[in-house]
């Protein structure tokens, strides 16, 4: 930093509800904006420092309003200047870090709170000490509005003048004294057009020892112990939308409307980890970006794969919203999920008219989405070596179209909400079952899945991609499942649903019949599952060499030559694993996850977090720490530089799911959950809350070997290892368990029966 | 406020004729907008009137130069007139004429890199005078090599500047290394999710970061690149390939064994004049050698712009 500030790296707070930055590092400013950001899912803050810097990138970023994009991406997330930035003059001269000495900087996240502090001391030209102290929110409870509070304290020294402007973008609403304290405070308020949402009104209140009426910039005296205070409310109004309820809420009141949503938030979604703090930091760190990344708005939006935190990717939607984001919300926030779920609905049309436009029936839902679910993905792009890269993923990556049912199925299973299954879910479950229906050709007798790619995209147009293959018939076997419950149960309303389908009767029977055909991707005779036609016979490479370089393979070589590679980008073979369990055996995914792990480059941030799953369910200690801590980093390591486009929201969601399907072994079904834990060495404790069906389940795993279930709500099945006991509100039972006990040899043992 | 002079020495031996250096120092200078200082180095005292002949200056250029002399060690020398000017820039050639070409350079510019006072220019012995004048009368491209660090990243203010002044076009060049890197701050990260948007991202965050502490516009056009090998390699052949004019690096100014490899290549390979600068480790801001001016008072000037 220019003006000599301390500027160390990352230091977290000893607690593990803050995340802490001192300092100003120009190399890591943006990561350390996108890690620290504020959201409540209609938009989101970065943490920019409010009187500007060359570094930062100050912008507040709207949920579900695109814009056209200057590249290749043709739509990009809407972008206003943060509405808490404001241009400082002191005595004539503006305020930044250079144009003083900075005794020392500090913003601080509270999770807990949803709060970003930043406290910075320095001192002027005139050798007067100053106190900065701000705080900044996204309201959870009022979530078109954003606030910010400052007050800027003169120590010592002669008086100040002070001015503060907003950005130039702002235009003057109008300015007045407030009644009774005549040039002791005074409100003032701009605005911003911000088609094609509407506009950002800024309100904000100063108070100080003088404050010149109206004008702009506000025209402020400071004296010592007189601190100017500052109260922002910024007010996102949506043209055709109703004035809210909390349009004339005072600053104090949203704040506590805020405190308490968020409260309330972590009561219910907390996870607790005793014995690593920095693993418990991460979790909260994942916790408070998921919990924030949604709100809960009838299916308007959805969450992209840098939230509101960045402006890489553009705010476009993918599979990893589905398969990483939505199951943790399922467990803490269902309505939130819900509503990410309602957009898929939302847009089914559009996936049903992209499968009809590729000559496909059913739905094939946009791999890259933004408002209207028509596909976002460019068809090239220019690398900076110059070459141009065809991308495929758009016309290949057809699996989004399992991801979706996988999501759906999950939160119907956990929330038993059948209202909206049957008001959308079976649509969406119905119509990817029939894209996957026309989308398996037949061959000797057998169908397969040709011309695609799996989630390891450094192989493009292979054929019978184990992962896809393995997620068309489950998704084939689920809707037959769901459809035939249905026509015993209630047939006027699977008529119906037929009919609105276009499903003819006896589809549930071929649907069976095409993923029971569905090729099955060969296995050597060691058990190892090819992941798509031919892999095997691929060329050898040394991933190992380039994870170790911290580099990421594909790039290095180039597209073409990781074609011929036997190197994995991400999971693939154990994606259909990890999300689909119950149809592998323990002994068959120990061979495949030591053929396939020492293949992959995780160059997706998706891998680490699902590999930490999977030793976990293999009792592999060492793997399942170093996953963990790969997870934990992506975002908060080397001072958050990974974050700069926005934080890795997908990442954070398999962390979670790695700590509570992983380590605590949770898995469940319409009628009874079940815990298989396995505490790493150095966890001393887990505890989790998580909402199932109705009730509330506080969970406490203890490395001795016990776990405390505690049930809010009607009485609930659970199983521990071997054992089961219905639990009720007023019995907490205490269960014994063994970290050797897998899920697959509880059930093993418990039912005298094995697993394919 | 008045324009202030800049001033560029220009170091000579007299064991050559002066005309092909102060041709390039010309050119140079033209484009910074600099006087040009000569300074001859001798072991014995030289007269004043003596010191254009010694260093073979001919009548032609004397009007457009001032010439300096000092005795003694001749990188001590250069550094310490360097520092009373004070210099924005010194310029130098790779090899002096009785200079060893197959080493890496001089022992004189070896030992003014290892601690400027200033920017250093340097312009390789193996490459035509002309050829180099050519470029630094029409630069068009220059080449900042950054690999994520902010002591790499410092070239980026002198590339702009220089940019600006040429109105030419600045590179900045990152070369992906798959050997494990030393750097502190990665300049690419370890995860590509979907590699159209991922590269968008790391173009705008690599160019963020390098012009992480400049600020207002910027009145020249920009590129970033990409390139995967040995960095000086991939430098010197990016440089060749794309016709840059200029390079400009900052470094630790340590040559000892293992460290500066980039530096060595460059020494060696560069096809065009090198403009290197000591890295500031406290990171501190640097004001451009086109822009670093005489106060006044004689004193430095290194006010923040």
């Amino acid at each position: 930093m220019a003006t000599g500030a301390p500027n160390k790296l990352i230091v977290h707070d000893a607690g593990t509800w803050r995340i802490v930055r001192e300092g100003v590092d120009p190399g890591a400013e943006r990561g350390v904006e996108a890690a620290l950001a504020v959201s409540n899912g209609a938009f989101g803050v970065r943490a920019a420092l409010e009187e500007g810097n060359p570094a930062s990138n100050p912008i507040m970023i709207v949920a579900g309003v695109y814009v056209p994009a200057d590249s290749p991406a043709q739509q990009t997330l809407l972008s206003l200047p943060d509405p808490a930035s404001v241009r400082v003059s002191i005595d004539g001269r503006q305020l930044d870090l250079a144009s003083v000495e900075t005794v020392s900087h500090v913003r601080t996240l509270d999770m807990a709170g949803a709060e970003l502090h930043r406290a910075w001391t320095f001192v002027d030209d005139a050798g007067r000490t100053w106190r900065w102290e701000s705080t900044r929110l996204a309201a959870a409870a009022d979530v078109d509005r954003y606030l910010c509070r400052l007050a800027l304290t003169l120590s010592d020294g002669t008086a100040a003048e002070v001015t503060l402007a907003p950005p130039d973008a702002f235009l003057p609403r109008y300015g007045r004294p407030v009644s009774g304290e005549p040039r002791r405070a005074v409100t003032v308020a701009h605005a911003i057009p911000a088609p094609p949402l509407g506009s950002l009104e800024v309100v904000r209140r100063v108070e100080a020892a003088s404050v010149e009426p109206a004008g702009a910039p506000t025209r402020v005296r400071v004296e010592p112990g007189a601190p100017l205070r500052m109260e922002m409310v910024a007010s996102l109004h949506r043209e055709a939308a109703e004035r809210p309820q909390s349009e004339r809420r005072p600053f104090d009141e949203l704040l506590r409307r805020h405190q308490d949503a968020w409260r309330e938030r972590w009561s219910i979604a907390d996870v607790t980890i005793d014995g690593d703090d920095e693993l418990q930091r991460a979790v909260r760190f994942a916790l408070y970006h998921l919990l924030s990344a949604a709100t809960e708005d009838g299916g308007r939006t959805s969450i992209s794969a840098r939230n509101l935190s960045g402006e890489a990717y553009h705010g476009h939607v993918f599979w990893d919203t589905e398969v990483f984001v939505l199951p943790p919300l399922t467990f803490t926030r269902p309505g939130a999920a819900r509503s990410c779920l309602m957009y898929r609905h939302r847009t089914l049309p559009a996936a049903k008219e992209r499968a009809r436009a590729l000559g496909y029936q059913g739905a094939l839902y946009a791999w890259e989405s933004t408002d209207t679910g028509e596909d976002r993905t460019p068809h090239s792009v220019v690398l900076p070596d110059g070459s141009a890269l065809r991308i495929l993923n758009g016309e290949q990556e057809h699996h989004i179209s399992a991801a979706v049912p996988y999501a759906l199925m999950k939160y119907w299973r956990a929330t038993g909400d059948d209202a909206f299954m049957r008001e959308c879910g079976a649509d969406m479950l119905l119509q990817c079952a029939l894209f996957w229906c026309g989308r398996a050709s037949p061959v000797r007798g057998g169908y397969e899945i040709r011309n695609v790619i799996g989630p390891d995209e450094y192989h493009t147009g292979v054929d019978n991609n184990a992962y896809t293959n393995a997620m068309a018939a489950w998704v084939l076997r689920e809707a037959a499942s769901y459809l035939s419950r249905l026509e015993a149960k209630e047939p006027a309303v699977a008529d119906a649903l037929r009919v609105r389908a276009g499903i003819a009767g006896g589809a549930a029977q071929e649907w069976r019949r095409i993923a029971e055909a569905l090729v099955r991707s060969t296995s050597r005779d060691d058990g190892i599952v090819e992941q798509f036609d031919g892999f095997f016979g691929l060329e050898d490479v040394d991933v190992a060499r380039y994870r170790r370089a911290g580099v990421p393979i594909d790039i290095a070589m180039g597209p073409a030559a990781i074609q011929r590679m036997r190197a994995v980008k991400q999971a693939d073979v154990l994606m259909s694993a990890a999300l689909l369990p119950d149809a592998w055996s323990e002994a068959a995914l120990r061979r495949n996850f030591d053929y396939y792990e020492p293949l992959t480059a995780h160059t997706s941030s998706l891998s680490p977090p699902t590999h930490a799953m999977l030793a976990a369910w293999l009792r592999d200690d060492e793997r399942c720490r170093a996953y963990l801590e790969q997870t934990a980093r992506i975002d908060l390591g080397d001072g958050f530089r990974g974050a700069a486009g926005g934080v890795h929201i997908a990442a954070l969601g398999g962390l979670w799911q790695a700590i509570i399907f992983g380590l605590a072994g949770f898995s469940f079904d319409e009628a009874s959950v079940a815990f298989d834990p396995f505490l790493p060495r150095g966890i001393d404790r887990l505890g989790c809350t998580l909402r199932w069906r109705g009730r509330l389940l506080r969970v406490r795993i203890e490395a001795g070997g016990t776990v405390a279930v505690q049930v809010t709500g009607m009485p609930c099945l659970v199983r521990v290892n071997h054992v089961t006991r219905t639990v009720s509100a007023d019995a907490p039972a205490v269960f014994g368990f063994d970290h050797a006990v897998t899920r697959w040899s509880a059930v093993d043992q418990k039912d005298g029966s094995g697993h394919a | 406020m008045p324009e202030k002079k800049r001033h560029l020495l220009v170091p000579l031996d007299g064991s050559m004729p002066a005309e092909q250096p102060l041709a390039v120092a010309s050119a140079l200078a033209d484009l910074t907008d600099a006087d040009i200082h000569v300074l001859f180095v001798s072991r014995e005292p030289v007269p004043a009137k003596a010191v254009a002949a010694r260093a073979r200056i001919s009548k032609a250029w004397l009007p457009r130069v001032r010439t300096h002399h000092a005795r003694g060690h001749a990188a001590d020398s250069i550094r310490e007139t360097a520092r009373e000017l004070p210099a924005s820039a010194i310029l130098l050639s790779s090899h002096g004429a009785t200079g060893n070409l197959d080493a890496l350079a001089g022992h004189v510019t070896l030992g003014v890199l290892t601690d400027p006072p200033c920017p250093v220019y340097v312009v390789r012995s193996a490459l035509s005078a002309e050829s180099q004048i050519h470029r630094l009368r029409h630069v068009r491209r220059i080449l900042v090599p950054l690999d994520g660090s902010d002591e790499a990243a410092q070239a980026v203010a002198e590339g702009a500047a220089l940019a600006t002044a040429a109105n030419a076009r600045l590179v900045l060049l990152y070369v992906l290394c798959d050997q494990p890197s030393s750097a502190k701050a990665p300049a690419i990260s370890r995860y590509s999710d979907q590699i159209h948007h991922e590269m968008e991202a790391w173009r705008d965050e690599f160019m963020r970061r390098g012009f992480a502490r400049e600020r207002g516009g910027r009145a020249f056009s920009t590129e970033v690149a990409l390139r995967c090998g040995d960095p000086g390699e991939q430098i010197v052949q990016y440089a060749a390939d794309e016709d840059c004019d200029v390079i400009i690096t900052a470094w630790g100014g340590s040559l000892s064994a293992g460290r500066a490899q980039v530096v060595r290549r460059l020494l060696a390979q560069a096809p065009c004049p090198i403009l290197f600068l000591r890295a500031d480790h406290q990171a501190r801001r640097t004001t451009p050698a086109h822009q670093r001016v005489t106060s006044p008072h004689g004193g430095r000037d290194n006010a923040r712009r």
